[in-house]
């Protein structure tokens, strides 16, 4: 019998000793797709480049192609995870219109080991200079899924 | 009635940097039912490489125990229990972040008054030692944790329960329990 409580408060002193995992699931990066208004489809646009305030230099993410003045579906953007906000600035051949927006950063202490790791989620639009445009996804991942739709 | 302390948190206390804390606890016989009582505090530290976290608080749990040993006049246990328990606690986490786009950020960030909640199925012995003493541990399954009052750190670590990325979580005392007379 008593061996059995032996083993019992071994596997008891096993399970206290498990590390967590270094897994960090940190994800700051933005996808927004051009949309055509009336059907509803995806929409290219023609498009320089894109910059998010508080970087010292233009970041351009895309989709395909590696040219700047290229055709695109959609971007892909990083959002600054030190703030809770962002200003973005789309350049198109003509025109620059700009996004701002909001978001919530949580932070999170994974172990001695590992570190910490920061949570942005909770996307919403303060304000753009686009028509249309919707929060589709309000989670951020990296680059895994599409965040807002931009109306054409 | 006993009352008693937990071993493993005083020596934990005297041993170990990460750790500092104790807990007491009481139970009452009502018949192989014992009504239990704990009391703890708890501060943990940890130090990882750009930065320190920090917590300090308290937990209470209160529940019952019933005692399968029952023809023993020693009144040695062996128990299974059903505990609630309720904490306390403030952390303060401290860390530099190196992101390659956006450069590093020093960042202090505190949950000032943080209070948690969770259930914790026990079991475990009671030998009698010497006249009015007991020895013996607890083991305890702990679950259905939940925190509220925190700010933008996610809790890390809730005294009296252990890490919360955790939906369960082991815990383990090991007690010296004192009987004192009551006269009922």
């Amino acid at each position: 019998m008593s061996k059995w409580w032996v083993l019992a408060l071994f596997l008891l002193c096993l399970s206290c000793l498990e590390e967590p995992d270094c897994l960090k699931s940190s994800g700051k990066v933005v996808k927004a797709a051009f949309i055509k208004l009336e059907e509803n489809e995806a929409d290219t646009v023609v498009i320089k480049s894109i910059a998010v305030e508080g970087l010292a230099d233009s970041v351009f993410y895309q989709d395909f192609g590696t040219d700047l003045n290229d055709t695109l579906s959609s971007v892909i953007f990083e959002v600054n995870p030190f703030a809770t906000s962002s200003i973005v600035h789309f350049y198109f051949p003509d025109d620059t219109l700009d996004m701002d927006l909001l978001y919530t950063v949580t932070t999170r202490f994974i172990s001695a080991d590992c570190g910490a790791d920061q949570l942005i989620a909770d996307l919403r639009i303060e304000s753009t200079e686009f028509d249309s445009v919707r929060v589709i996804n309000s989670q951020i991942a990296n680059e895994a899924a599409t965040n807002i739709y931009i109306y054409q | 009635m006993r009352l008693g302390t937990d071993l493993i948190s005083i020596i934990w206390s005297r041993t170990g940097d990460s750790f500092k804390g104790y807990e007491f606890s009481g139970d009452v016989d009502f018949n192989h039912y014992y009504l239990t009582a704990d009391f703890g505090k708890w501060e943990r530290v940890f130090a990882p490489e750009n930065g320190r976290y920090s917590n300090d608080g308290n937990y209470w749990r209160v529940g019952i125990d019933y005692n399968f040993l029952k023809k023993d006049p020693e009144r040695n246990m062996f128990f299974f229990g059903l505990r609630y328990a309720n904490g306390k606690f403030s952390e303060n986490f401290t860390y530099t972040f190196d992101d390659p786009l956006w450069g590093s950020s020093n960042q202090t960030l505190t949950n000032a008054d943080v209070k948690a909640k969770w259930m914790e199925l026990t079991t475990g012995l009671r030998v009698k030692i010497w006249k009015v003493i007991w020895m013996g541990y607890t083991a305890r399954y702990k679950f259905g944790l939940s925190t509220k009052g925190e700010g933008s750190l996610i809790p890390h670590d809730v005294p009296g329960y252990g890490r919360t990325d955790k939906d369960f979580y082991w815990g383990f005392n090991y007690m010296i329990l004192v009987k004192i007379p009551v006269r009922g």
